[in-house]
């Protein structure tokens, strides 16, 4: 739906939900909206591509941009993040924590964005945190809002 | 690695703190979540990102586990979000498990966004080895 939607702002720098299956997922269960049994299935049966884009949660204040990518079962050692000409990639692999040896699968998260301009890339700082990846990139001083007083 | 406790009821006092608190509407997602099926014990890994010990909710009713996860994060005043906005977002997960598991050996932790369940086998499901006399 989401498509049909009015442009936001920023829709033409940033992009939207990395993530296609999503929504898609979200009406699944709306329509086959009973209980999954444990004994049946496991809940990636729409996902047995292990190449993922992390879903991006991205934020704007005065002084930054935030984006906030959902990585959940990683170490921050195992996150993978280059800033550089304007692009922003990141790279991370994820051991799933199966204890069953035949069952233990690699998880790779893979994606580049291309940042706004006015940004000041060399103070970009990230943490990890509950398995969310946080990115702030702040802006430069000339893309900041400025309020301009009236003589 | 945190410990939780296992509720058997569902908490009433959650319900009224996210009244009180909220222009917030929460939204419900269904989490990614794997089981693994081993000798004594099924575990559950269900992926909750951005949500801590504190936001995790897991109640057993009539053979359904009932798992709700919510994020902590709340929007800082002055920050507009440009794609989806977080805020209120809960994971929630009803997983029917019936008679087969030793509802009181259930145990939950989480850990880095993901949620570990380890729900013990019934005593009637563990296979069992009969010798031959």
């Amino acid at each position: 739906m989401k498509y049909l939607s009015p442009l936001t702002r920023r829709s033409g720098l940033v992009p939207f939900s990395a993530d296609p299956f999503q929504d898609f997922e979200k009406e699944f269960e709306k329509l086959f909206g009973g209980w999954p049994s444990l004994f049946e299935h496991d809940g990636s049966f729409f996902t047995a591509d292990n190449r993922r884009s992390a879903v991006a949660n991205w934020y704007e204040n005065d002084e930054a941009y935030v984006a906030r990518f959902e990585l959940p079962g990683l170490k921050s050692k195992d996150i993978d993040l280059e800033l550089k000409d304007g692009t922003l990639s990141l790279k991370a692999e994820r051991k799933t924590r199966n204890k069953k040896e035949k069952s233990e699968a690699t998880v790779s998260y893979s994606q580049s964005i291309s940042l706004p301009d006015g940004v000041n890339e060399a103070d970009a700082s990230a943490s990890y945190e509950d398995g969310i990846l946080s990115v702030t990139i702040p802006k430069a001083e000339k893309a900041k809002p400025r309020r301009i007083a009236i003589k | 690695m945190t410990l939780l406790n296992i509720l058997n009821k569902k908490p009433t006092t959650d319900v009224a703190a996210s009244d009180s608190a909220s222009e917030v509407q929460e939204r419900f997602v269904r989490p990614r979540y794997r089981i693994v099926d081993t000798e004594d014990v099924y575990t559950i890994d269900v992926d909750v990102p951005g949500v801590s010990k504190a936001g995790v909710d897991i109640t057993l009713e009539d053979g359904v586990l009932e798992i709700q996860a919510r994020r902590s994060w709340q929007t800082p005043e002055g920050w507009s979000s440009f794609n989806r906005d977080e805020a209120g977002l809960v994971y929630r997960l009803r997983l029917a498990i019936g008679d087969g598991i030793n509802d009181e050996g259930i145990k939950a932790e989480v850990e880095d966004g993901v949620l570990q369940l380890t729900l013990p086998k019934a005593e009637a499901l563990k296979p069992r080895k009969i010798s031959v006399n």
